[in-house]
């Protein structure tokens, strides 16, 4: 196998040339095939291990953190305001972080409220420790691993080691156990924290940490022309979640709770193409409702209605981002070098979908 | 003062000018009175402030000076002035000090040491044969000499003198021009004194004399106020700059050299005027901010009340100084606070976000680190923030608190 000079960030059409092996290589061909995969996988795994997570903050970074005891609603409003997607929340009692809000843990609320039959219209005075103390609603409609996210008010404060339980990866930690940390505990934000100053530095994502890797790592070898789909990043075939421009966003919402996902492609169901993609973060133009009660209204839309909508609420509105499953890896860091996407939809050449990959299965490979 | 008393003219170590010219060569001429001397000694003035009382005597002038020094220097410069009659103690009153024109056996300030000592005990102060001119009592002042020490006596009066009158007065104009030109009130806006330049910024220094000034600069040819400097409308609604230099005092950074010169300072005012400076003082712990001084002011605010005698002042100073029980006053609460600095109005949280990153801020001043910002209180709620440095880069932390 030639091996070409050229780093990540140079683009070579024989990337996609090469992909296209499809049956099974001579057997010396395989064996030389394994080493240069491990050499690739081995070489970002060093280069994770030694980045510490300070070097993924930025330099002048922002982070929002909310006491326990203010209403949810107004938190809500808030985050969206700030366009950030999490915030840590400080519980003034215990004197210690206990969580992570994001915007999507209001709406899951909401559905709860919806699905229970419950006056939405106490919410808005529900404080989020209220909330997090509210057992129904843990254990319904937040997050599959809540307890992992959230200290449970029950928990008496019974001294340092509860503040153990708030997930969180010091400053100084190398970036690969931040890695770690993120996929065992199949969250999405990670806080960084400076334990000894009680303070939480920033959040990051498998997408800081594809920025940060693409930014910062420089080889001359070329390591990855093997197809993601040979290396078996991502979820193809049958297992790929799909919504439908028909079905409506409590719909949706419901089928993203149940799979654990934060998007998934919106099919046209008569053509089996693709329309788009909706994440969780979509749900950000709620904050347009006037109250609760209208928000929930708004769970009745079917996609279709909610996708023709003008997104001027967020300034990076997420984006539909595709490639086949011939690209190579090497491909789809140079992509994502250019377009910070947080997953892109393998389609084929009909635009129908049959595979999606995330930041996090990018990740998850070198872990 | 000490090697003015080796020259044998007491009267020069203190006034100087003054009294040296009247010598005109000092007082070893016999013939040359005391008196001609007198006018600008100080211990002329004091009175007898000690033995120059006794010794003074036309014919042995050596002796006269020698004592004054400690006495004599204790004196402010106005009772010098002021003073001018003294005399008339004959010599023998002290024995040992007759050395002749040119001989001092001690420093003088040794001997006037030892000479007040004596005198107190053993003379009238204000007696002693052919004591031609009233003396007054000279007592406390002769006491305050001997606290404070003749070594520095000197310094401490012409110190004192500066604190009364002139205070060095930096202007500056740093706006850029051509030509920059400055008056006020401090030269009745008479003529246009040109400032030095110094790259872009211009200055002046000007003796100003205690109280309220008004300024104003012309660059090339314009009338124009410092915008960053305080200012000041006047009837006509023109704006000018001013500076107040009434509670002026110069940081010297010596406890010692502080307490002293409160000392004399509190001697030599009246009990009124003491009881004004104290108040002044007092006052002046909002402006000094983190100087030394604030704390003895509040020592001094107590002494007000009671004991304005020098001795207890610059004794209950030195001890009192680091803090005071004194309650401040009344018109201190109406005082506004200190101006914000005008870096800590650069918020980075309120510079609208950037379009990419929602999470990324500009990069803070280091200045403006560690500061607590808030927002008004809406919706029972307030928003605070702080930036805050972990190693190379900054971190803003939004706190969202009820209230």
């Amino acid at each position: 196998m030639s091996q070409s000079i050229g780093g990540i960030g140079a683009f070579a059409a024989q990337a996609v040339g090469q992909g296209t092996m499809t049956g099974p290589p001579a057997t010396g061909m395989l064996g030389e095939r394994e080493v240069v995969r491990n050499t690739g996988k081995q070489a970002i795994v060093s280069f994770l291990e030694s980045q510490t997570c300070y070097s993924v903050l930025r330099a002048s970074g922002k982070v929002v953190v909310f006491d326990t005891r203010i209403p949810i609603q107004l938190a809500f409003y808030a985050l969206v305001e700030h366009d950030m997607q999490a915030a840590p929340l400080w519980d003034p009692k215990r004197c210690q972080f206990v969580g992570i809000l994001t915007v999507t843990d209001f709406i899951d609320v909401l559905r709860y409220y919806r699905e229970t039959g419950s006056d939405v219209l106490t919410l808005a005075s529900r404080s989020i420790a209220d909330i997090l103390a509210d057992e129904g609603i843990l254990s319904t409609v937040l997050k599959k691993n809540p307890p992992r996210r959230y200290l449970s008010s029950n928990d008496d404060g019974t001294g340092a080691d509860q503040h153990s339980s708030f997930l969180s990866v010091d400053a100084d930690a190398n970036l690969d156990r931040a890695c770690h940390l993120l996929h065992g505990q199949t969250m999405d934000f990670l806080p960084v924290m400076l334990p000894s100053d009680m303070r939480v530095l920033a959040t990051i994502t498998y997408t800081c940490v594809l920025e940060h890797l693409v930014s910062n790592f420089r080889e001359q070898r070329r390591l990855f022309d093997d197809t993601i789909y040979d290396l078996g990043i991502g979820t193809y075939g049958e297992d790929v979640v799909v919504a439908y421009l028909h079905q409506t966003l409590h719909e949706v919402l419901h089928t993203l709770h149940l799979h654990g996902l934060s998007a998934v492609p919106v099919i046209d169901e008569n053509t089996k193409k693709i329309k788009g993609v909706y994440s969780r973060s979509d749900i950000t133009f709620l904050t347009k409702a006037s109250d609760a009660e209208d928000a929930v209204s708004n769970l009745n839309l079917t996609l279709d209605v909610l996708m023709a909508q003008q997104r001027t609420d967020v300034t990076t509105p997420d984006a539909l981002h595709t490639c086949s499953t011939r690209h190579t890896l090497q491909y789809v860091f140079e992509y994502f070098a250019q377009r910070k996407f947080n997953r892109l939809i393998c389609v084929d050449e009909e635009e129908r979908v049959v595979g999606v990959v995330s930041a996090r299965d990018l990740v998850a490979y070198f872990l | 003062m000490g090697n003015q008393q080796v020259n044998g003219t007491p009267g020069g170590a203190m006034s100087m000018s003054s009294s040296s010219s009247r010598r005109g060569g000092g007082g070893y001429d016999g013939p040359q009175a005391p008196g001609a001397g007198g006018d600008g000694l100080p211990y002329g003035a004091s009175g007898g402030v000690v033995g120059s009382s006794s010794a003074n005597d036309g014919n042995n002038p050596n002796d006269d000076k020698t004592r004054r020094p400690g006495g004599g220097s204790a004196q402010p410069a106005d009772h010098a002035r002021g003073g001018g009659h003294h005399h008339g103690h004959p010599i023998d009153r002290y024995p040992g000090t007759r050395d002749g024109i040119g001989g001092v056996r001690r420093t003088a300030s040794d001997m006037s040491m030892t000479d007040m000592t004596a005198s107190a005990h053993s003379h009238h102060p204000g007696g002693g044969g052919g004591d031609r001119h009233p003396q007054p009592a000279a007592g406390g002042q002769h006491q305050h000499g001997v606290g404070v020490g003749p070594g520095i006596t000197l310094d401490l009066a012409t110190i004192s003198a500066a604190e009364e009158d002139a205070v060095p007065t930096v202007f500056r104009w740093e706006h850029g021009g051509r030509n920059v030109y400055i008056t006020g009130t401090f030269n009745g806006w008479s003529r246009q004194i040109p400032m030095h330049r110094s790259g872009n910024d211009f200055t002046y220094i000007h003796n100003l004399k205690r109280g309220k000034h008004a300024f104003k600069f012309i660059v090339d040819d314009e009338w124009r106020f410092a915008p960053d400097q305080p200012t000041v409308a006047d009837i006509e609604g023109r704006i000018n700059n001013f500076i107040d230099v009434t509670d002026f005092k110069a940081y010297t950074g010596d406890l010692e050299f502080e307490n002293e010169r409160h000392a004399v300072h509190c001697s030599r005012a009246a009990e009124a005027a003491a009881a004004a400076a104290a108040r002044r003082n007092g006052a002046v712990v909002d402006d000094d901010g983190g100087r030394s001084s604030p704390p003895g002011s509040a020592a001094r605010g107590i002494d007000r009340d009671g004991e304005n005698s020098s001795a207890g002042g610059s004794g209950g100073g030195r001890t009192e100084r680091v803090y005071g029980h004194a309650m401040p006053d009344l018109d201190e609460y109406t005082k506004e606070p200190p101006p914000l600095p005008p870096h800590l109005r650069h918020i980075i949280l309120n510079k609208p976000p950037q379009l990419q990153d929602t999470a990324a801020l500009p990069v803070p001043q280091h200045v403006a680190l560690n500061h607590l910002y808030c927002t008004a209180i809406k919706d029972n709620m307030m928003v605070l923030g702080i930036t805050q440095r972990y190693k190379m880069k900054s971190c803003t932390t939004v706190y969202y608190s009820p209230c």
